[in-house]
């Protein structure tokens, strides 16, 4: 593997701040660390990155080993390149020779081309006389992109790279990075407390939470099989239902008995909780099951309708936006599951 | 492995603790030029000289403390008022000639208070231009108030016009960065647009503009110069007189610590509204999309207010300040003129050279070693702006002749009696620790605050890109230092051109420099010759206003 993370542990006095963690990143991939603020998140990168030894565990990257408890490669012999959140761009030099600040030991022809090269390919040409100040932020953080790649460092680490800029910029230029660092083959990690961005950009997420990794997985294993109920909370929407587990095929809810693949963890007769995505809830206006609308939220092409169960328990459900209800109403739905998420039973 | 360090945690705790206790020594022994001064004065409290004492309570403290009080009250009110109007027009209104007096009232900033002073007695003396001319004209003078009246409202014109641009600038930048949007709430919720200035935008800049005014508090107790040219009794003055007209030092220690206990309310005021001071939600400059447009008479007044005080500030003097030196200068432009102007370049060089070598060691020991005791010394050694120039050459002075004799009885000790004779503090060492003591924050303050713009990530982002040490001092730190280190530099150089005590009471025998030469022509009632050294002094004094308001445009 080209990034290998094993166990690693970092601590702030008594405070754990990252534990156990272990992690693979092929090279030419992509990864992601996703989670609240304050999961650890940012204090992994800056251990891979050096600015940070870690207590337990190891880094090693294309085979060597770059830290381990005692042992701290220094970070400017680690061939890693980073992109801050706030950029961090040398005020005092042009857009050019930031990105030319990091190829010394090179002739100055060698250098200013293979700067002009990369501003090229973030499509910054034109700029390379200016200032940061004098360019706007999704610039100045194309030029931190660029900066960061122009010494063809091993790995790139972005940290929140999006999260000075605006919504709509954020949306596209989540694409055009990840379209950069794809075509130079770039390994880099990235983290993230957007699930939007971490889903636009990585080929592998991983969910943090208190400082340990819940699951290192594609964006639609953590979708669709979530490891944990922390994970399942945390990506995308759902809803939790009580249920016994009948057999290996079917669990008894409220809503009658489901059918579908029942994780071999739990037995007949376990009290589970099952998650129900809002595209499991299907509308279907000829079901027997009606449920009340207790909340809706206009969404574009659909509506997403919040409908209460007779115990209490509440249900979402993606609906077409042709199908505009009012609040209080009773809408059919039929629930299509083919395989169940479930934990075991809360309380 | 061969790039991989390696070492223990036990070694390198060792070795930042090292760092460390190095760290704080260093920073402490930055601070000691201000701190002893301080530690000498308030030590001269716990031994009163009962003789000493005796003659200074019953015939000196309470003409001093009372025109002193009159002093800063007067002064307090009328900078207040000044600086805050023309601070409210130029910011937030539009009248005939804004622009200008935007920036132009400033311009008072380079004439120090005492050419100021000088120079209005000069004009409105018996043998000044004004009563000759009148006398000429056929015109009684005897109604003409007296301006070197005891009273002293003459001085107390005289600073407010050289310090209301402190009050102007703070209050200027506060009713700047509040931004209309307040102003505009206010309307929303019934006040009309007068209303919402007294109410809202006014009590918002009272924190900036208390700040401004205990600035002013603090140049007005510092001022020696001003004082003495209308012979105006104050502390710092009366601090002079024990110095060098009663030869007492324990005299002028005393005057020294009770002056201090006037000082010290004013910096508790300055820091208790600096403390409050918030920056408001809307950008800086939001005035600029639209001003308040005055209308009719109103503009007029608003044009006429400033025009007084720019003509009275400054146009005025500066034009008779010409005058004079070119009357005098075929006279009195000679070799000895030549030597009063280098070697105030060579203190205000050399000054500004070491201040600045300080503060940059001072602002890398705070950065690298943040911790409560660098952080303490280095508060502690830019104190010294807030001490009076009298007390702190007063403090310095007598430390240095102890320290001195101790020296020379240990030179005498290991070498017999043909050791070097030293004499310390009649030297320019003094002279330069008691300048570093009064202006290490002037040079300090540019260069921590470039440094502080050099973030954590700027550093980490030229680690990651493999240029470490001094390469990373040399291409990244030492190119965004630069301009705070000029700045630093510009000041002090001119701080120390303007300085006057400090120089008078520590400088070596025949060390007159052209502040020297104004004191001494303005205490022989020479107001016409004092003018040739002072305008040099004023010319450099516009050195850093043009840095001021070119960064000002270039911020806004």
């Amino acid at each position: 593997m080209w990034l290998e993370m094993q166990g690693v542990e970092r601590r702030f006095g008594q405070t754990v701040a990252v534990s156990g963690l272990d992690l693979s990143l092929p090279q030419g991939a992509i990864g992601c660390l996703l989670g609240p603020s304050g999961c650890g998140k940012t204090t992994a990168l800056r251990c891979v990155a050096g600015f940070e030894p870690v207590d337990a565990g190891e880094i090693h990257a294309r085979g060597r080993l770059l830290s381990s408890r005692g042992i701290t490669a220094p970070p400017a012999t680690r061939n890693i390149g980073m992109v801050f959140q706030d950029y961090a761009l040398f005020p005092h030099l042009t857009v050019l020779d930031n990105v030319g600040f990091g190829l010394h030991g090179q002739s100055r022809n060698v250098r200013e081309r293979r700067a002009l090269d990369m501003l090229a390919i973030v499509g910054l040409e034109d700029c390379r006389a200016r200032y940061p100040h004098e360019i706007s932020g999704g610039q100045q953080q194309r030029v931190a992109l660029a900066r960061a790649l122009a010494p063809q460092p091993d790995l790139v680490l972005l940290d929140e790279p999006f999260s000075n800029l605006d919504i709509d910029l954020r949306g596209r230029l989540s694409f055009e990075v990840r379209e950069i660092l794809k075509r130079v083959n770039a390994t880099a990690l990235l983290v993230t407390h957007d699930q939007n961005e971490a889903f636009a950009m990585a080929d592998l997420v991983g969910v943090m939470q208190n400082g340990r990794l819940e699951q290192w997985d594609a964006p639609y294993e953590l979708y669709h099989r979530p490891a944990t109920r922390f994970v399942a909370d945390f990506i995308g929407q759902g809803a939790f239902l009580p249920g016994e587990v009948v057999s290996q095929g079917a669990v008894s809810t409220e809503l009658g008995v489901l059918s579908g693949d029942v994780p071999p963890a739990f037995g007949a007769g376990s009290q589970i909780d099952l998650l129900l995505r809002p595209d499991d809830v299907l509308y279907d206006e000829a079901s027997p099951l009606a449920l009340e609308i207790v909340q809706k939220a206009f969404r574009g092409a659909d509506f997403l309708y919040t409908l209460s169960l007779p115990t209490g328990a509440t249900l979402l459900s993606l609906v077409p936006s042709h199908f505009n209800h009012s609040l209080g109403d009773r809408i059919g739905v039929r629930i299509e599951l083919d395989h169940i998420v479930a934990f075991p039973r809360l309380r | 492995m061969s790039a991989v360090a390696a070492h223990s945690p036990a070694g390198s705790r060792w070795f930042k603790d090292r760092h460390a206790t190095g760290a704080v020594a260093l920073a402490f022994a930055l601070a000691l030029p201000a701190v002893v001064p301080l530690l000498v004065i308030a030590g001269s409290l716990f031994q009163l000289d009962t003789e000493v004492w005796a003659h200074l309570s019953r015939y000196v403290l309470p003409e001093v403390a009372l025109n002193t009080v009159k002093l800063l009250a007067g002064v307090a009110v009328l900078t207040g008022i000044i600086g805050t109007a023309l601070a409210w027009l130029t910011a937030v209104c539009n009248f005939p000639g804004r622009r200008f007096f935007d920036w132009a009232l400033l311009l008072p900033l380079s004439i120090p208070g005492y050419v100021l002073a000088f120079v209005a007695v000069g004009f409105l003396d018996y043998s000044g231009p004004l009563q000759s001319a009148m006398r000429a004209a056929g015109l009684a003078t005897k109604w003409l108030p007296a301006i070197r009246s005891s009273n002293g409202w003459g001085v107390i014109v005289v600073l407010s016009l050289a310090l209301y641009p402190y009050v102007y600038l703070l209050a200027r930048s506060a009713f700047m960065s509040q931004g209309r949007r307040v102003l505009e709430a206010a309307q929303t919720l019934g006040l009309t647009a007068r209303a919402a200035a007294w109410r809202v935008a006014l009590p918002m800049a009272r924190p900036w503009i208390a700040a401004g005014i205990s600035l002013v508090a603090m140049e007005t107790l510092a001022d020696f110069g001003t004082v003495s040219v209308f012979n105006y009794n104050t502390f710092t003055k009366a601090i002079y007189s024990a110095w060098f007209g009663m030869f007492s030092v324990s005299a002028a220690l005393e005057l020294a610590a009770f002056l201090m206990l006037f000082v010290l309310a004013a910096l508790w005021l300055e820091r208790r509204s600096r403390s409050r001071v918030r920056y408001g939600g809307g950008r800086s400059g939001a005035y600029a999309e639209r001003r308040i447009e005055l209308q009719g008479k109103a503009r007029w007044l608003a044009f006429a207010a400033a025009s007084l005080v720019f003509l009275l500030a400054f146009l005025l003097p500066f034009l008779q300040l010409l005058i004079w030196a070119i009357k005098h200068a075929a006279s009195d432009l000679d070799v000895r003129y030549f030597g009063f102007a280098v070697r105030s370049l060579l203190l205000a060089g050399s000054a500004a050279a070491v201040i600045l070598a300080a503060s940059v060691v001072l602002a890398y020991v705070t950065r690298v070693q943040s911790g409560p005791w660098t952080n303490l010394f280095a508060r502690l050694g830019t104190l010294g702006y807030a001490v009076p120039g009298t007390v702190l050459a007063v403090g310095i002075f007598v430390p240095m002749a102890w320290f001195n004799n101790e020296l020379q009885g240990w030179l005498i000790a290991a070498f017999g009696d043909g050791a070097p004779r030293v004499y310390l503090q009649g030297s320019l060492v003094t002279v330069l620790v008691a300048y570093m003591a009064r202006f290490l924050a002037v040079g300090f303050g540019p260069v921590d605050s470039s440094l502080q713009r050099i973030t954590r990530n700027i550093d980490e982002a030229a680690i990651s890109l493999g240029v470490t040490g001094v390469a990373m001092l040399k291409r990244v730190h030492l190119p965004l230092l630069r301009t705070g280190i000029a700045t630093g530099a510009v000041l002090v150089f001119v701080d120390v051109m303007k300085e006057m005590p400090i120089t008078l009471i520590t400088r070596p025998f025949g060390w007159d420099t052209l502040a020297v030469r104004v004191f001494e022509m303005t205490t022989e009632g020479e107001w016409e010759r004092a003018a040739l050294p002072a305008v040099v002094i004023v010319l450099a004094g516009l050195v850093p206003i043009a840095l001021l308001t070119r960064r000002g445009t270039h911020v806004a």
